[in-house]
């Protein structure tokens, strides 16, 4: 297990799923994490268990987006690996395209896309100026198959794929990179939400996603300045 | 007609980035016309530009005053050792109105309670009165933690009374804003852009940061204004200060985006440190001082009068920054800081 001592990990949507187990490896690591969330009552109660920074902000409302970057400056000195993790799937249960509302679908790109591009940009200058830093982007297999009724999800999560990919390309020779990883379907409620009464059984435990998720990371795999990584 | 009123000033703070119009001056006293996206036609391979990473907070608190209930704003001045701050107070009213015109504060005293929003409390813990009654210390009761979190949901951004509408907080950031130390915006990086600064690089100019916590440029009140700038936290990494000084040696050019850089540099004046500067910085620059790093300077556009304008003519003689503003005034550049910008070189 790759020692995270002295790295500074700022991951959104840490109070639940794979944002939280991501949360606990960094820490088991030895690795310094801030932990954003709109929800303040559980943030605040897991980010003591933790040892974890605190941070009360929605990256699907443009307003927080500067709020969230300052504090995690100010709790982390600087951040070395931005987690681009909150997601939704906009109202469950999942519904036909044909169905789909245009406010769902707005919801869902501010949360899973525009959320993460304007959370990037106010965290990549100090990366660029740094000239290292890694972006981090959750993923899903929607984002490349096309299933029914994940319409709005796998648009975003696509987009999301795209949007890291193109960021690559432009900061390649600046030290940054970019990865897009689907940690495959996990044992969480947003799994229970999506496709209610699954066999747990055969979900993968988001705290093994998170592992495999640092561990690819860390490894030498990750030398590519960007890559969509299935785990 | 005044000089002020030959001026045009900026009154949006959409940005026009590379468009925005840049005069040039050199120090010769030559002075050419061109925009903010042809900064890189200007600098050379090997040059050296250091920018400010700052982020700008959202520096106003409204509240009320305890137990009288009175409304009172209160803009941050100068960090203090945590949790103190010293603060500039302001009556009821809001940005609408000129900082010069607004309605005196109630009558504050030791020990005096200020609350805002969400709960976040100050108490008064010093009045400077040989300056003025609004220059206060105050401390806040929280935790550093705790601070953060309810001033990020309580604060706004400082206004300017000339802008047709509201600041947002992004409004207020800069391309490169990182560590939120900033009161007012590190402005002059405001018409920059990523694309710019990748040109210089690929040109051979060769681009560093630090961090300087731009304060109050202005509050309306003279008796404070006299004393502005407050002293203003700086960082500069070692890293920063052996490139500086090796690209000195070379016989580099070292060019600040904005004063505040300049401020910084010349505060740390190139000292053999064993580590990370961070500093507060108290030095005035003014028209005699001798600067011992910066070379040239990228920089908005200010009043006659204001310290900003004390600070050029230490690049540039008064008669040649005269000149040249005159000649930006005619052709109908844009003042303040979401206006126009200069390069002295």
């Amino acid at each position: 297990m790759k020692n995270l001592q002295g790295t500074k990990w700022l991951v959104t949507g840490g109070t639940s799923g794979l944002g939280l187990a991501v949360s606990k490896q960094i820490i088991l690591r030895g690795g310094t994490v801030a932990i954003v969330s709109r929800r303040e009552s559980p943030l605040l109660k897991i980010a003591e268990e933790l040892g974890a920074k605190a941070i009360v902000g929605d990256v699907g409302n443009k307003e927080d987006i500067y709020k969230i970057a300052a504090q995690a400056v100010l709790h982390l000195g600087r951040v070395d690996y931005l987690v681009n993790n909150s997601s939704t799937l906009g109202v469950t249960p999942l519904r036909s395209f044909m169905d789909t509302e245009c406010e769902t679908i707005e919801k869902v790109l501010q949360v899973n896309l525009l959320g993460p591009f304007r959370l990037s940009k106010a965290i990549l200058p100090g990366m660029i100026l740094r000239k290292q830093g890694t972006v981090i982007n959750i993923s899903t297999d929607a984002s490349v198959s096309a299933y029914e009724n994940w319409g709005a999800y796998s648009v975003s999560k696509a987009a999301l794929d795209h949007m890291s990919h193109i960021w690559s390309e432009e900061l390649k020779s600046h030290g940054v990179n970019f990865y897009s990883i689907d940690p495959g379907d996990m044992d969480t409620a947003m799994h229970e939400e999506a496709l209610p009464g699954s066999d747990r059984a055969k979900l993968k435990k988001p705290d093994q996603a998170a592992k495999e998720l640092l561990d690819f990371i860390l490894s030498s795999e990750s030398e590519k300045e960007w890559e969509r990584k299935s785990l | 007609m005044g000089k002020e009123e030959l001026m045009k000033f900026a009154t949006s703070s959409s940005r026009r980035l590379e468009h925005s119009r840049l005069l040039v001056i050199s120090n010769d006293g030559e002075i050419s016309h061109s925009t903010a996206g042809n900064l890189p036609d200007f600098l050379n391979q090997g040059d050296v530009v250091v920018v400010n990473d700052a982020a700008t907070m959202p520096s106003s608190l409204s509240g009320i005053l305890k137990p009288s209930g009175e409304h009172i704003e209160i803009r941050l001045g100068q960090a203090l050792e945590f949790p103190k701050w010293k603060v500039i107070l302001f009556g009821k009213g809001d940005w609408r109105t000129p900082t010069e015109n607004r309605t005196p504060p109630p009558v504050v005293t030791t020990g005096s309670v200020l609350e805002f929003p969400g709960q976040l409390t100050a108490r008064v813990l010093d009045i400077c009165n040989g300056v003025s009654e609004r220059l206060i210390e105050v401390e806040f009761l929280e935790s550093e933690t705790m601070f953060w979190r309810k001033f990020y949901a309580a604060a706004k951004p400082i206004q300017y009374s000339y802008l047709k509408t509201d600041l947002e907080l992004w409004d207020q950031q800069t391309v490169f804003s990182g560590p939120p130390i900033a009161i007012e915006p590190p402005s002059a990086s405001f018409p920059l852009t990523w694309d710019i600064m990748f040109r210089m690089q690929k040109k051979g100019v060769e681009i560093l940061s630090l961090s300087h916590g731009t304060g109050l440029s202005n509050t309306g009140v003279n008796a404070i204004d006299k004393i502005l700038p407050f002293p203003e936290p700086y960082f500069i990494s070692l890293d920063v200060q052996e490139r500086i000084l090796q690209a000195k040696s070379q016989g580099r050019r070292i060019i600040a985006i904005g004063t505040g850089v300049v401020r910084a540099l010349e505060s740390w004046a190139g000292r053999k440190t064993n580590g990370d500067i961070k500093e507060v910085a108290t030095l005035k620059l003014t028209p005699e001082f001798k600067r011992k790093i910066v070379t040239g300077i990228f920089s908005g556009l200010h009043e006659p009068g204001a310290s900003h304008i004390d600070l050029l003519t230490s690049f540039v003689s008064p008669g040649i920054l005269a000149r040249a503003y005159a000649e930006a005034e005619g052709r109908d550049y844009l003042w303040h800081e979401y206006g126009d910008v200069c390069l002295i070189l």
